[in-house]
């Protein structure tokens, strides 16, 4: 029973003994499986890239997109802007001042300063006041760059530059690397009488005095011109010392000073040139030019100060055929070139320098396109 | 400065403060209702403000004394918009020659004439409101004598307690002397200014000019005139005086 026992407790020694192979073979199993697990990398076959096949598109035409366009497109009718005389001031609604005004009359301390409707110049006034029947004008002078720096530019040099923009069919860009006033300048005539050259730039909006040398410089004027019965007419001019007229791209007049016309652009002297005096010197005739009936056209204008001193450029205009009355030199007294009614404020400052007789400011003939 | 002295400019200022509070806005003589935050109404126009009170006459005659903080918001809103203010307006001119260079036209001499115009509150309550005014620059050409107007701009100052009571801004005229193509001497010189000055419903406030050679029609009549037009003493129309005409010109 002892033995017995005995063996029963060897039998109970033997049995850590099994549990500890059991476990042992656990763990190596374990082991490696775990190793497996943390170590194994698992290798992608490396992609490789293939081109696409090239898809098969069948051919189809471009369409392009189209524009209806209507025939006969005109802007729809403006109403001419025009400035009663007899109103008194608090009844009158007036725009706000802008660059012309400033400098003479700039407002202070909270103050609103309006404009006067009369503040428009013999060169045009800051805003339009004839919607679509106005030029509009741009200010040059060579005598400095783009900068305001003072150039080397003579009086030789301003002619080639003239000549450079007429014979590049009068584009602007002969004058691009002189200075242009910021100011554009908008007119329904081109009349200016005799005045001191440096009321040329200042009405630009450059004030007059010893920082701005009023020589050198031109005005290029753009627009368009219509008569409703059409029919032919020439322009009459003189300048000191630019004026040069186009119209539908045809110089029709160079009413220039007599020493610089022909060194501006060749021109042919007309038989009735110089016949009869108007401001200080003689008028020019232009070459006849056709007008259909109600068909605008485009027309250009150039003013310009050679040396400085006087300054004016007028502007006349004849239908063939017409009779007009003649003044006491046997001049026809002919209508001055506008678009629109020339206000009452404007023709007063032409007349206080213009003499009686050498054009008509009330006419009726216009040649405003609206 | 001893302390008398010093005791005697505070009680100038004292006096100076409580003569400027006592000034009173100006009448604007309109009969209309006014309501007090109660509501009770009565029927009488603005005679004056002063001391935090407004003073009203009836239909009457009689002087009705209200406290400013009773009146309803819409009457405290109208005596502060629409009852003007005192005001002084004064003119100073300066004359400037523009040098000419050798460029320019040396048969022309010109001159930029500036008025600046300067007006002060001078009434202690507050305005809110809006003023508008115009100023007339007025030239006489040498040759023909007539008058011309060189200069006409409208403004309108607003005051307000933050800023201070002056307040002043400047209008420019051009004028000029110049020997024309057929040699003969024109132009025309400064001859003076006229500001008007109207308050919130229109009434004026202020008439400024040193154009006492004209009559008071004379000058009202003139106010219809654009810039450059010409004129007459008594206010009349001319024409524009013209060059004479000459047969001595450049043939070519």
């Amino acid at each position: 029973m002892k033995r017995l026992f005995k063996k029963k407790e060897g039998l109970v020694r033997g049995v850590p003994s099994a549990v500890f192979l059991s476990a042992l073979i656990h763990f190596i199993l374990l082991s490696v499986a775990g190793g497996l697990i943390v170590f194994s990398v698992i290798k992608r076959p490396e992609k490789v890239f293939v081109p696409p096949p090239p898809a098969e598109r069948p051919k189809t035409p471009l369409i392009k997109p189209r524009v209806k366009m209507k025939k006969n497109v005109k802007p729809g009718a403006t109403r001419r802007i025009v400035s009663k005389q007899t109103l008194g001031m608090p009844d009158m609604q007036l725009p706000a001042i802008e660059g012309m005004g400033q400098g003479l009359g700039g407002g202070v301390g909270g103050f609103e300063l309006m404009p006067d409707a009369g503040d428009m110049s013999i060169f045009g006034g800051a805003k339009s006041m004839a919607i679509g029947n106005d030029f509009e004008g741009t200010f040059y002078s060579a005598a400095y760059d783009r900068l305001k720096k003072k150039t080397n530019v003579d009086e030789e040099g301003f002619k080639t530059i003239v000549r450079r923009f007429i014979d590049s069919g009068w584009n602007p860009t002969a004058f691009a690397p002189y200075y242009r006033a910021p100011q554009k300048l908008y007119t329904t005539q081109i009349f200016v009488p005799t005045i001191s050259s440096e009321f040329g730039p200042s009405y630009f909006g450059i004030p007059a005095g010893p920082d701005f040398d009023p020589y050198l410089w031109c005005a290029h004027y753009k627009g368009k011109i219509a008569r409703k019965d059409g029919g032919r007419y020439r322009f009459w001019g003189f300048a000191d010392d630019i004026l040069l007229v186009r119209v539908n791209g045809k110089l029709v007049l160079n009413a220039s000073y007599e020493e610089f016309r022909n060194e501006l652009t060749a021109w042919e002297r007309q038989p009735e040139d110089y016949k009869y005096n108007i401001g200080p010197a003689q008028v020019a005739v232009g070459l006849w030019f056709d007008l259909e009936p109600g068909v605008p056209v485009d027309m250009e204008i150039l003013i310009g100060e050679i040396p400085g001193g006087q300054f004016c450029a007028y502007l006349l205009v004849q239908k063939e055929g017409e009779y007009y009355p003649k003044n006491r030199e046997g001049m026809p007294v002919l209508p001055v070139f506008k678009t629109a009614e020339i206000p009452e404020a404007v023709k007063d400052k032409i007349k206080y320098d213009l003499i009686d007789g050498e054009g008509d400011l009330d006419s009726d003939l216009m040649f405003n396109v609206h | 400065m001893s302390i008398k002295t010093t005791a005697l400019v505070r009680g100038i200022g004292q006096l100076a403060l409580l003569l400027l509070l006592f000034v009173p806005h100006s009448i604007n003589a309109e009969m209309r209702i006014w309501r007090d935050r109660d509501g009770k109404q009565v029927a009488a126009e603005f005679s004056k403000e002063a001391f935090g009170k407004v003073f009203l006459r009836d239909v009457t005659g009689k002087m009705i004394p209200i406290d400013v903080e009773t009146l309803s918001s819409s009457d405290v809103k109208y005596i502060r918009t629409m009852v003007s203010p005192k005001i002084e307006v004064k003119a100073v001119t300066k004359t400037k020659s523009v040098k000419a260079n050798e460029y320019n036209n040396d048969l022309q001499q010109m001159w930029i004439v500036t008025e600046t115009i300067q007006i002060r509150k001078t009434s202690s309550p507050r305005f809110d409101g809006k003023l508008s005014g115009e100023v007339y620059l007025v030239g006489k050409d040498i040759v023909s004598g007539r008058y011309v107007m060189l200069c006409r701009e409208r403004f309108s100052p607003a005051f307000s307690e933050e800023k201070n009571k002056d307040y002043e801004f400047n209008v420019s005229a051009e004028v000029c002397r110049f020997e024309d193509y057929n040699g003969q001497d024109r132009g025309y010189e400064y001859v003076g200014y006229l500001v008007i000055v109207f308050g919130p419903q229109g009434d004026r406030l202020a008439t400024v000019t040193d154009l006492s050679r004209f009559s008071d029609e004379a000058l009202d009549s003139l106010r219809a005139f654009s810039y450059f037009t010409f004129f007459d003493q008594d206010g009349r129309k001319r024409s524009t005086p013209r060059p004479e005409y000459s047969n001595t010109r450049r043939s070519f």
